[in-house]
C-alpha cells in the first residue's frame, strides 16, 4: 500500500516558526503521513568520497548518538620526536617572550638574511679542502646570489664579480665551483615550485602551482 | 633472496587487487597503483597501495612482504548509491526526488560522479586524479613531529620525490637534507608567523597574513597544507587570499597548529576557503575554534558566509558539529517563534547551512499546517553532555579579537 505523500514544501526562511519542545506536540507522528518537511539539502561533498566507509560510519554515529567520538576516521601515523628536536635546539634558548602589544610584522621586515641555498656534503668537502677562509653561511650566500642572478642562462664571471663584490680569487674559486656543479646537474641549485610557463600556456602538470590569476578565478578544480 | 624478490615482482601487477597487511596488522583488500625503488631503503622495491573503500589519505608505500600474492581479490563492486542523508524512518520515506536533487546540485555546484559528467570533463577529472594519485613524500618532519603525509603536494619535483622532507616550523622553509635542516634551525630567527597578530588568549595566538605581503610564507604554507588536504588546489597564487594562522605559544615561540584561508573577495559568499589542523593537533577542538573564528570575522563584517565546497570528510564532520552546537545553544531554552533568516543574522551561518543542520538534527516538523522547530529533550541532553555538542574546549573570546574588516569587504557586504 503506498503511503499518502505530499510534495515537500519549501521552508520560508523569513517566516517565523514556533520553537516547541517535543512534549508540546505529542501528536506530531499523526502528521508524518502528510509530512511536508523540507527536501534534503545537498551535502557539499564529492560523491565518491562521501560514500567512503569510515565517513558513513561516523556520520551515522553523529546522527544517532550525537557523537562520532568512538568512530574515528583513521589517519596516517604521527610520531612525537620532541626529545631529539629539543636537542637540535640547544643553541636556542627558550627565551621567546610575547610583547605586551599584539605582534605586527611588517612586510619585508622579516626579509631573508638567510640564504635559500642549502649546502650539501659535496659543498662541505670542497669548502674544507679549499681553505678559502670563509664561513659556511658566507659560502651559501655567494651561491645564493649566483643562483638568483642566473635566469635561463648562467651569469658570466664578469657579472659574478659585480654581484658578489668579493676579492677576485675568492670570486673565481666559488664561481668555478658553482658553474661546474650547475652544468653537471642541469637544473637550478635552489629548487623552486614550478609556476606557469612564460607563454602563459596551461598544462596539466601537477607540479605547476601558484599561477597568476586570470579573469575568472576557480578556486577548486574544474567541475 | 634475489630470486624470491624477482618472483614477487612478477606476480604483483599494477591495477590488480590483493590482500594487503595494514600497519594495524589486519589484512584488507587493496589495489596496487604504482611501484618504486626506495633510495632511502637500499633501493628496495615498493608498491603504492590504495585500500578499498578507505579514504585516499591511507594510501601508502609497502614492500612485497605485506602483499599476499596468493590471494588475488576481485575488484569490489562500485559503491552503491548512498542516500544523501540518513533520514529517520518515522518521518516517512522522504528521500529527495531525482529532479529536486539535480536542481540542488546545480545551485550548489555539487561534484558529479564520473558517470554523470560529460566525457571530456570526466576524462580531465580522471587525468587529474591519476597524476595526483601517488604521494611520493611519505613523511615530513616539522617541529617536534614526524608526520606521515596524506596526499600529493607539488613541492618542487627534485624535493617531491624524496620520501622525507624537513620543514622549519616557523618560516615553513622545506629542505631535503637533515643536515640543511639542522643548520637552518641554528640560523632561522623566526619565532612566529609573519603578519599581524589579531587574537591572543591564554596560549593561543592567531595571526592574519596577507598573501600579497608574505608570498613565500603563504606559498610554503599551502604546499604543507596540500599534504593533508585532498581537494585543495594550488593552481592559483596566494595573493587574493588572507591566511589566518592559529598558533600555540610557549617559551620557544609560536607553534603552528592550523590555519584557514579566505578569499579577499568571494563572489560565492564563502567566508572560508581551506581549513587545516595539523594532524598532531587534531581531535582537540582546534578545528572548531578555527570555524568559529571564521564566523566571528563574518559577524564583524555583518555578512553571512559558508565554507567553500567540496568539504572533505573531516571538514564535513567538523562543520556539522559546529553548526549543531551553535543552533542547539540558541534553541535549547528558547520560547517563542523564530525565522531561519533571524538565525542566520545572529550566527552569520547561511540559511542553507541552517536548514541543512536542522534537518540533520531532525528538528523541522510539519505540524498542523505549518513548519515548526521541535526541540527534543534527548537532543538537549546530548547537547549538554556529549563531547560532540558540548562547549568546544577552545572558545573564541571576542574581547580578545582585534580586527576590523578591510574597507573593500565592508562595501561588498553592505550590498547583500
Amino acid at each position: 500500500m503506498s503511503k499518502l505523500s505530499f510534495r515537500a514544501r519549501q521552508l520560508d526562511a523569513s517566516k517565523h516558526m514556533p520553537v516547541l519542545k517535543a512534549d508540546e506536540i505529542p501528536d506530531v507522528p499523526d502528521f508524518t503521513a502528510i509530512n511536508r518537511a523540507v527536501p534534503q539539502m545537498p551535502t557539499g561533498m564529492e560523491k565518491e568520497e562521501e560514500s567512503e566507509h569510515h565517513l558513513q560510519r561516523a556520520l551515522c554515529a553523529q546522527q544517532a548518538f550525537g557523537s562520532a567520538q568512538r568512530l574515528v576516521i583513521p589517519i596516517p601515523d604521527i610520531e612525537d620526536v620532541g626529545e631529539s628536536y629539543e636537542k637540535l635546539y640547544v643553541k636556542k634558548s627558550r627565551d621567546f617572550k610575547q610583547p605586551k602589544q599584539y605582534i605586527h610584522v611588517q612586510p619585508f621586515g622579516m626579509d631573508h638574511e638567510i640564504p635559500d641555498y642549502d649546502m650539501d656534503s659535496e659543498d662541505e668537502q670542497w669548502l674544507t679542502k679549499q681553505v678559502l677562509g670563509i664561513s659556511a653561511l658566507k659560502f651559501e650566500n655567494m651561491m645564493d646570489r649566483l643562483e638568483k642572478g642566473s635566469g635561463q642562462t648562467v651569469v658570466s664571471l664578469q657579472d659574478a664579480k659585480a654581484l658578489l663584490k668579493e676579492d677576485d680569487d675568492l670570486t673565481i674559486a666559488v664561481y668555478d665551483y658553482w658553474l661546474n656543479k650547475r652544468l653537471r646537474l642541469q637544473h637550478p641549485l635552489i629548487p623552486s615550485v614550478k609556476t606557469e610557463k612564460r607563454d602563459g600556456s596551461t598544462t596539466s602538470n601537477p607540479y605547476v602551482a601558484f599561477r597568476r590569476r586570470t579573469e575568472k578565478m576557480q578556486t577548486r578544480k574544474v567541475l | 633472496m634475489d630470486t624470491k624478490e624477482n618472483q614477487l615482482k612478477e606476480n604483483i601487477e599494477i591495477g590488480e587487487h590483493y590482500m594487503v597487511k595494514r600497519s594495524d596488522d589486519r589484512w584488507h583488500s587493496a589495489e596496487v597503483i604504482e611501484t618504486r625503488s626506495n633510495a632511502q631503503h637500499d633501493c628496495r622495491l615498493e608498491y603504492y597501495i590504495h585500500y578499498d573503500s578507505f579514504n585516499r589519505r591511507m594510501d601508502e608505500w609497502v614492500d612485497a612482504s605485506r602483499i599476499d600474492v596468493n590471494q588475488k581479490v576481485e575488484e569490489p563492486p562500485p559503491n552503491k548509491e548512498v542516500p544523501i542523508a540518513i533520514v529517520e524512518q518515522s518521518d516517512g520515506d522522504r528521500k529527495i526526488t531525482r529532479n529536486q536533487k539535480r536542481k540542488h546540485d546545480e545551485i550548489n555546484h555539487v561534484q558529479k560522479t564520473y558517470a554523470e559528467m560529460d566525457p571530456t570533463t570526466a576524462a580531465l577529472e580522471k587525468e587529474h586524479e591519476a597524476i595526483t594519485k601517488v604521494k611520493y613524500i611519505d613523511t615530513v618532519q616539522i617541529g617536534r613531529y614526524e608526520i606521515d603525509t596524506w596526499y600529493f603536494s607539488p613541492y618542487p619535483e627534485e624535493y617531491g620525490k624524496q620520501p622525507r622532507l624537513w620543514i622549519c616550523e616557523y618560516c615553513l622553509k622545506y629542505m631535503r637534507l637533515e643536515k640543511s635542516y639542522r643548520y637552518h634551525l641554528s640560523e632561522c630567527t623566526w619565532r612566529q608567523p609573519p603578519g599581524k597578530e589579531i587574537y591572543r588568549k591564554g596560549t593561543i595566538s592567531v595571526f592574519e597574513v596577507d598573501g600579497l605581503d608574505h608570498k613565500v610564507y603563504c606559498q610554503n604554507l599551502c604546499l604543507l597544507a596540500k599534504l593533508f588536504l585532498d581537494h585543495k588546489t594550488l593552481y592559483f597564487d596566494v595573493e587574493p587570499f588572507l591566511f589566518y594562522i592559529l598558533t600555540e605559544v610557549d617559551r620557544s615561540g609560536c607553534h603552528l597548529v592550523g590555519y584557514f584561508s579566505k578569499e579577499k573577495e568571494s563572489p560565492d559568499g564563502n567566508n572560508l576557503a581551506c581549513i587545516l589542523t595539523l594532524p598532531p593537533f587534531q581531535r582537540k577542538g582546534y578545528g572548531k575554534f578555527l570555524i568559529a573564528f571564521s564566523y566571528e570575522l563574518s559577524k564583524i563584517e555583518r555578512c553571512v558566509g559558508s565554507p567553500e565546497k567540496p568539504l572533505s570528510d573531516l571538514g564535513k564532520l567538523s562543520y556539522r558539529s559546529y553548526w549543531s552546537w551553535v543552533l542547539l545553544e540558541i534553541m535549547r531554552d528558547f520560547k517563542g517563534t523564530m525565522s531561519i533568516k533571524e538565525l542566520s543574522q545572529m550566527t552569520s551561518i547561511t540559511q542553507y547551512d541552517i536548514i541543512g543542520t536542522l534537518q540533520t538534527l531532525n528538528m523541522v516538523k510539519y505540524w498542523k499546517g505549518q513548519h515548526v522547530i521541535c526541540v527534543t529533550p534527548k537532543l538537549v541532553e546530548e547537547h549538554i553532555k556529549s563531547a560532540q555538542y558540548k562547549r568546544p574546549p577552545l572558545m573564541v573570546d571576542t574581547e580578545c579579537l582585534r580586527w576590523s574588516p578591510p574597507r573593500k569587504l565592508l562595501k561588498a557586504s553592505k550590498a547583500k
